[in-house]
């Protein structure tokens, strides 16, 4: 049903189960929130939102409050902005003023509505919250002196994971996010793929920060510094400083890392390529064996994490091939007193946690010594006083130099199906029909088919635990021949702790970076890059 | 732990969450971390959720507790008759904070908002017995006689 309700004293046409908040946005009305976050239950817990009913002069939360025939708003009254004056001014009250030392800096939404409000004392004078953190997981920090219990984190963990690592906790003035028994978030079911960090509106969850460790290392160590950069790290500066071209954008990073003082620079994209290869060998050979079982294709450390504990009767369906970053970390360290001091960037909180399982380590030391974030990254190049586009450009080192852009594209949506299918199909008839698999598509959800050796195959992309959740029927009937599974939804060019920026539509910004750099490269399977083709052999004369 | 486990029907609906954690706690005197994690598969909410829900009510315990819980009363009715003066006395004298349990394993204190009795206060219970309009010299005689 459609009726109309007056907002500010216009005529605004609604329909029947909308909530106030969402009117409001599609009309383009800036209210501030902090508890918010679209698509997920409204809580009302932070009250910021409150309009006022101009027939009773009540205030209610709008986030939370369906729209009536006949309602008459005010979205920005005195009273509402007093009360909402108030509501900040309470929030800050016990909040520690350490801003200046603080990850989250301008980027703080609860600073910037502050800001908003015009508020520049401290008129509850209350005592401020004791600094209390969980440094337990290797990628996320909590400092929950700075939380301000809007509870979007548990909301993102429990409605969008169910996964529920982190809860709120007690009762009253106790109450505080926390994970089981309060033992820190390394010992609970985490899965670290940080997108607590990404909703979380004040500094209370940031990413462990090891660039200092790294600018240390850079200046004290003898070992020969090596530094693997994704291909969404570069896409993705390269969209921040508004490059047109990946290449240009990736020599550009590989010569000032270079100045930096790191001696051999490499893109992901070799990673991946072996990546792609011992996949499609996997796949063949399944093929070969007649099994009816799906293969589960994924680079995720968090995905892997979450089908192991959650999803175990998925678990034995995973093709057991390392991550990208690993199988390089296992490249450049062949021996156990390795001289190479390896860094990786990339978008992704998980790879932190990844690099310190077991199976990752040699005698206890991490095979990766450092990883840091797209963001991380940026602090470095800040730190050394180096804007883009960088005047100094330099090829990647070998095996880098010679990427085919199946490197680039696998980190996309889709891109693991896409660049799977390419190298399948060229491993077995040495061509294959570009763009054969919509990687365009912003579906969670995609099913594809296609033919090999004369027998019809079907494949399915899968992004997000819902959507996970909802085919692991089909999964088990082993309907695919395999999934391509990540759980961020736009994959890993929109990880968590890539560079920190308000526009939602960055992502797809990026991806064209990335796919017009396909489009006009003809070695874009993996096969076609001659340190596979090394590879390969090399492969072989072990067996 | 098992045996409790075993007597719960194979699938346990989520409403019945409290009921099932006041009886293992009733039989086992805490919530432990395995019972969490063995529950949480049976009845199909996240360890960390059920954490959550268990800690907002204070009646649920997460580590062992002594032979007699000691639970003062800090409520509006029971601070205005000065049991304040009481929790001090008692921590003097045991030694024992809210939540803490003697070494001998003896007694546990526990700070609670409301016994129920605001009439009589302030109000001290010990396991399930109750002491209203207790004086200094009542507390005294009562932590003389769980020693």
């Amino acid at each position: 049903m459609e009726f109309t309700i007056t907002i500010n004293n216009k005529k605004i046409k609604v329909s029947n189960n909308e909530k106030i908040l969402d009117v409001l946005r599609r009309i383009g009305i800036n209210i501030p929130t902090l508890c918010n976050v679209p698509g997920l239950s409204p809580t009302g817990a932070c009250r910021l939102c409150v309009v006022e009913l101009n027939d009773t002069n009540e205030l209610v939360p709008s986030c939370s409050t369906p729209v009536r025939v006949g309602m008459n708003i005010s979205t920005h009254s005195n009273k509402v902005i007093n009360a909402r004056r108030v509501i900040v001014n309470l929030l800050l009250s016990n909040h520690p003023d350490n801003c200046l030392y603080c990850d989250k800096r301008s980027y703080c939404e609860l600073h910037q509505i502050a800001e908003n409000l015009n508020i520049t004392d401290r008129s509850f004078p209350g005592e401020p919250k004791k600094s209390k953190s969980d440094r337990s997981s290797p990628g996320i920090l909590r400092e929950m002196s700075k939380c301000i219990l809007c509870g979007r984190c548990v909301r993102i963990c429990e409605e969008m994971l169910g996964i529920s690592a982190i809860d709120i906790v007690n009762r009253g003035k106790n109450i505080e996010i926390e994970t089981i028994f309060k033992k820190g978030l390394f010992y609970s079911n985490c899965i670290h793929c940080g997108l607590c960090i990404k909703y979380c509106p004040t500094g209370a969850i940031i990413e462990k920060s090891y660039v200092q460790n790294l600018i240390d290392k850079l200046n004290n160590s003898e070992k020969e510094k090596v530094i693997v950069i994704s291909n969404s790290t570069i896409a993705d500066i390269s969209n921040f400083y508004g490059i047109k071209k990946f290449t240009d954008c990736r020599n550009n990073i590989v010569g000032a890392l270079k100045d930096i003082g790191f001696d051999k620079v490499f893109t992901l994209s070799p990673g991946n390529e072996i990546f792609i290869y011992e996949n499609a060998v996997k796949i063949l050979n399944h093929i070969k064996d007649k099994s009816n079982n799906t293969l589960i294709v994924t680079d995720c450390p968090a995905a892997k994490k979450y089908v192991k504990s959650e999803l175990s009767e998925l678990s034995p369906l995973l093709t057991s091939i390392p991550s990208p970053q690993q199988i390089l970390a296992k490249f450049f360290k062949k021996s156990d007193d390795s001289n190479v001091f390896m860094t990786v960037v990339t978008p992704c909180v998980a790879n932190k946690y990844e690099a310190v399982q077991s199976s990752n380590t040699t005698k206890g030391v991490p095979d990766i010594d450092i990883v840091i974030s797209s963001n991380e990254l940026l602090k470095l190049f800040n730190t050394y006083g180096i804007e883009f586009p960088y005047s100094r450009k330099q090829i990647p080192d070998n095996p880098s130099n010679s990427d085919t852009s199946a490197g680039p594209l696998f980190e996309t949506k889709g891109g693991i199906s896409e660049t799977l299918i390419r190298e399948l199909l060229y491993q077995n008839q040495k061509s294959y029909p570009k763009k054969l698999f919509e990687i365009k598509n912003d579906k969670n959800f995609i099913e594809f088919s296609f033919v090999l050796n004369n027998q019809q195959f079907k494949i399915a992309s899968i992004h997000g635990i819902s959507s996970l959740k909802e085919k692991v029927e089909d999964i088990l009937s082993g309907k695919y021949l395999f999934v391509e599974l990540r759980l961020c939804e736009n994959a890993c060019i929109d990880g968590c702790v890539q560079l920190r920026d308000d526009d939602p539509d960055k992502f797809k910004k990026i991806k064209k970076l990335i796919l017009d750099y396909d489009e006009t490269n003809n070695s874009d399977t993996a096969s076609k890059n001659p340190f596979i083709k090394a590879y390969k052999n090399n492969n072989l004369k072990q067996k | 732990m098992e045996e409790f486990l075993n007597k719960l029907p194979t699938s346990v609906s989520k409403t019945e969450l409290l009921r099932i954690l006041q009886e293992f706690q009733d039989k086992y005197g805490y919530l432990d971390n395995d019972f969490i994690h063995e529950l949480s598969k049976k009845i199909g909410i996240q360890p960390g959720k059920i954490f959550g829900i268990a800690s907002f009510y204070s009646q649920f315990r997460f580590k062992p507790s002594g032979k007699y819980i000691v639970n003062l009363c800090s409520g509006v009715a029971c601070h205005i008759n000065s049991s304040e003066n009481l929790i001090n006395v008692f921590t003097k004298l045991t030694g024992l904070k809210d939540g803490e349990t003697s070494a001998d394993g003896k007694i546990t204190l526990e700070l609670v908002p409301c016994l129920g009795g605001c009439a009589n206060s302030p109000v001290v219970k010990v396991n399930d017995k109750y002491y209203t309009k207790v004086t200094k010299a009542d507390l005294l005689k009562i932590i003389q006689e769980l020693k």
